[in-house]
């Protein structure tokens, strides 16, 4: 950890400095306080600073690789869906916490049955802090397969992640997905990346991916519940991959595709700060006077 | 010794080649029974479209001009929406020996569909056949490719009704099943050019795709493409653009632009735009405004959505793009045991890294282009051309997980799966399907021209309601109207002795439930009518009800009545008789 922290502190620095930029000032108006009031809404915006950190620790832990990990750190600094729950009173962003803490912790620890105890308190944690992860168990009752399937499908099209994520929690940014659009490009090619070098050993990661797909696409309140953001991490690193191939691309490459990619990089810079204005000013607005939309809806 | 053991592996060889072709043929039955099936009665009725090709192709055979008199037009006014004239030109044949029926007008594209199975077998075998790596699944990925496209409810929806796109496909795919043997002959690459470029005579999205799948497999392929004569690889270009160009030419005129027009999304982001432009407005149009707001980049997201709505699993998979002529009740275009096999297809796509592979990814990528610059979206016709790399990926993915895997109880698995489902397919489309999307076929036309035709020489005038559209081509069609007299007096509102309505929505068009006088409209003083419903509730006082005409779901589409003094002063008298009593 420390060496990790030591090599690149400037690098770690500025990557805390963004997430806190994103997440911190304006807490109180932005979006409109609502009747938890502004501490817990503090606490989860220094909570999900705390899930950046951790999430380029285990990168940093498990692959060695520098670039990967602060390209992953960044596109999670970066992704709106971490940013919007992040401003708001978020149990799932507390529940990504405790995943992240305990996966960090897991590594840390050598012998199995500490593995073991770590884990099954944090399932508890887990559950205490976010028991709307379990509602996908009342589901049974009323089982429509097909409607199921229709969540499941949801969950991982490009309309869900690139450009509108239509599951209207409190608070939610419904105009846009759950990244932007510009990082498509970034995403499929992390993502080709990804399956060029994955191995079957990987397996268990695939898994924790399966059961919070099944979990979210299982809520008998499908599109409310928000389970599927405890997979963000992932779609940051896949992202991250898809950064350091795009520079790798960018280093070696003739003038002509520097240009583009050049020309594409400032598209992308564009792009979040027209999110970036969104947020700021119209989402805001939308959201005060929507307030009967919302006493509705929740 | 050593003798026997290559007779053996020669005769062994000559076996499984058998074994092949016996295959082959047998998936080849099986995709022309599936598409030859009761085709003159399902889809229950022949829609617009297919009516019109049906007797334009007629009109053609009898008069060698098109029902506006146009002599072997490149492009077919029609319903103003001028149509490519390949699928009518092709169906005169069909016509010519069966006589204008439902049956004739579909058999082009059943035909052409069965023969795309054949092909796309062709062209799976082709390309692993030519990779050193998966050489020894050729056969099993040839035979799985075309299997699943025979049994494709996206490829039988479209080969069961005269889709002109379902016709051009099958060009399209024998341009790149011939382009994948230039290596063969350089002939081939004359062969290629031309099912190319004859793939723009029948549907406009060919006029994106088509070019774009011939220059990616130029560059793809280019080891092989440097190998050829450039006389050939030049003269094969100026045949494709030669071939193409009569059509295409007249597509960039104004009036073969009208259908693009009418279904261009640039046009349909009004709201959007102006929103917009408010937005620059308020901010009194400084430049950071019209950079944030930038119209142009409305339409870029909303041309990138449409694009990517093509690949939602739900669009794909279950519900498909929500037009009752496009798909099953309940079903996508695809089959739900498919999608872990399109997965693992592109997972292994990706890692063979051959340009075979490359070159279905760019199929892929390039088939929903067309649909995305135009509303609505998504659309399973204008993006069909997705059928095939879709398909190829399918059976890619099914050859490298089960075909290849020793477990047995998994391959029985999937095979009583894949059974199940397409029953339920078979069933859905030959049965629930067939009646519930009955108006989308536009049933009751054909009742309807029965119906009047038997009563209609005791009237002066048949006046029929243009409600649903364009009746007046079903009146052509079923009474086999002789071409050269409609050419010379007749038009869309009228001929012979039948008037026709409008729709309220048309342009210059009247639809009947503003006409005050249905008799002044029909100029005659006793008239035998044809009303939707909306319109008979408007003109019951006027109208003597004669019968209802249902389509197969039991909806009402048409009544029938009579309009004459007679009819209204009794229907004046019962009034009174109401009113008193």
């Amino acid at each position: 950890m420390k060496n990790f922290v030591n090599k690149s502190i400037n690098v770690v620095v500025g990557i805390f400095l963004v997430a806190s930029l994103l997440r911190l000032p304006y807490l109180s108006t932005i979006p409109p306080l609502g009747v938890a009031g502004l501490i817990p809404r503090i606490i989860t915006a220094l909570m999900s600073i705390v899930t950046i950190g951790l999430l380029m620790y285990i990168v940093h832990k498990k692959t060695r690789n520098l670039s990967l990990t602060y390209a992953s750190g960044l596109a999670f600094a970066l992704m709106p869906w971490h940013i919007e729950q992040s401003r708001i009173v978020s149990p799932p962003m507390w529940a990504l916490l405790v995943v992240l803490l305990t996966y960090s912790l897991v590594l840390q620890c050598n012998k199995t049955y500490v593995k073991l105890a770590i884990t099954a308190f944090a399932v508890l944690v887990l559950t205490w802090v976010y028991p709307g992860i379990l509602s996908f168990t009342q589901t049974s009752r009323s089982l429509n397969v097909l409607a199921h399937v229709s969540h499941f499908f949801r969950l991982i099209s490009i309309q869900f992640h690139f450009f509108q994520n239509d599951s209207f929690w409190k608070g939610g940014l419904r105009e846009w997905g759950v990244l932007l659009p510009t990082t498509l490009p970034i995403f499929l090619l992390g993502l080709f990346q990804l399956l060029k070098s994955v191995k079957w050993k990987h397996w268990g990661y695939g898994l924790y991916l399966v059961v919070i797909w099944l979990i979210a696409a299982l809520n008998p309140l499908f599109p409310e519940g928000r389970e599927f953001f405890l997979i963000t991490p992932y779609i940051s690193i896949i992202i991250g991959l898809g950064i350091i191939k795009l520079l790798d691309l960018y280093k070696y490459s003739t003038f002509k595709t520097k240009a583009l990619l050049g020309v594409f990089f400032l598209f992308v810079i564009y792009e979040h700060l027209i999110f970036a204005h969104f947020y700021l000013s119209h989402y805001v607005k939308r959201i005060q006077y929507s307030i009967p939309y919302e006493e509705r809806a929740f | 010794m050593h003798k026997l053991l290559v007779t053996l592996i020669l005769s062994m060889r000559i076996r499984s080649s058998n074994l092949f072709k016996v295959w082959a043929v047998s998936i080849l039955i099986l995709a022309t029974i599936l598409r030859f099936i009761y085709l003159g009665q399902i889809p229950v009725s022949l829609y617009w479209d297919e009516v019109a090709q049906g007797y334009n192709a007629y009109s053609l055979l009898k008069t060698g001009k098109d029902e506006y008199g146009i002599q072997f037009p490149f492009h077919f006014r029609s319903f103003d929406d001028n149509k490519n004239p390949g699928y009518i030109y092709l169906s005169m044949l069909p016509v010519s020996l069966f006589g204008l029926n439902e049956f004739s007008v579909r058999l082009t594209s059943a035909l052409l569909g069965s023969l795309t199975v054949v092909l796309i077998t062709a062209i799976a075998f082709e390309m692993l056949h030519s990779s050193s790596r998966h050489r020894t699944k050729s056969r099993k990925f040839a035979l799985l490719s075309g299997l699943l496209l025979a049994i494709s409810p996206w490829h039988l929806q479209f080969s069961r009704a005269a889709f002109e796109a379902n016709a051009g496909l099958f060009f399209l795919v024998l341009g790149v099943w011939s382009f994948l043997r230039i290596q063969k002959s350089p002939w081939w690459w004359y062969v290629s050019v031309l099912g190319f470029g004859t793939s723009v005579y029948f549907y406009r999205s060919f006029y994106i795709v088509a070019p774009l799948l011939l220059f990616s497999a130029l560059w793809l392929f280019r080891q092989q493409v440097r190998k050829m004569s450039k006389l050939i690889l030049v003269s094969g270009i100026l045949l494709a653009v030669l071939i193409s160009m009569p059509v295409v030419n007249f597509s960039l005129t104004a009036n073969g632009l009208l259908r693009e027009q009418q279904v261009q999304v640039f046009d349909k982001l009004e709201e959007e735009t102006y929103a917009s432009a408010q937005k620059i407005l308020a901010h009194n149009n400084v430049w950071w405004a019209r950079v944030i707001y930038n119209r142009r980049l409305v339409v870029a997201q909303t041309v990138a959505q449409n694009y990517f709505r093509h690949f939602l699993p739900d669009f794909l998979f279950l519900r498909g793009d929500g037009n009752g002529r496009h798909s099953v009740s309940g079903m996508g275009y695809l089959y739900l045991w498919q999608f872990p096999f399109l997965l693992c297809g592109v997972y292994w796509l990706l890692k063979a890294n051959d340009r075979w592979s490359k070159y279905l990814i760019v199929w892929l990528l390039v088939s929903p282009i067309p649909a995305s610059l135009a509303v609505p979206s998504p659309h399973a016709l204008r993006s069909l051309t997705m059928v095939v790399p879709m398909t190829l990926i399918i059976a890619f993915g099914l050859t490298q997980c089960i075909l290849t895997s020793r477990y047995i109880l998994l391959r029985s698995l999937l095979i009583a799966t894949a059974g199940i489902l397409f029953f339920i397919y078979f069933d859905s489309y030959y049965h629930k399907s067939a009646v519930q999307y009955a108006q989308d076929w536009a049933d009751g036309y054909k009742q309807l021209v029965h119906a009047t035709l038997a009563r209609q020489s005791n009237y002066d005038k048949t006046l029929i309601s243009g409600y649903f559209w364009k009746p007046y081509i079903y009146y052509l069609f079923y009474t086999t109207y002789d071409p050269a007299l409609f050419q010379k007096e007749g038009s869309s509102r009228g001929f012979d002795r039948w008037v026709f309505g409008g729709t309220y929505w048309g342009h210059s068009e009247q639809g009947l439930e503003s006409v005050r006088d249905l008799r002044v409209y029909a100029k005659g003083n006793n008239i035998l009518v044809a009303l939707s419903s909306s319109e008979y509730n408007i003109h019951k006082r006027s109208v003597g009800k004669l019968e209802e005409i249902k389509d197969r779901k039991g909806n009402t589409v048409f009544i029938t009545g009579e309009v004459n003094d007679e009819t209204i002063k009794k229907l004046k008298y019962e009034e009174f008789r109401k009113q008193v009593y």
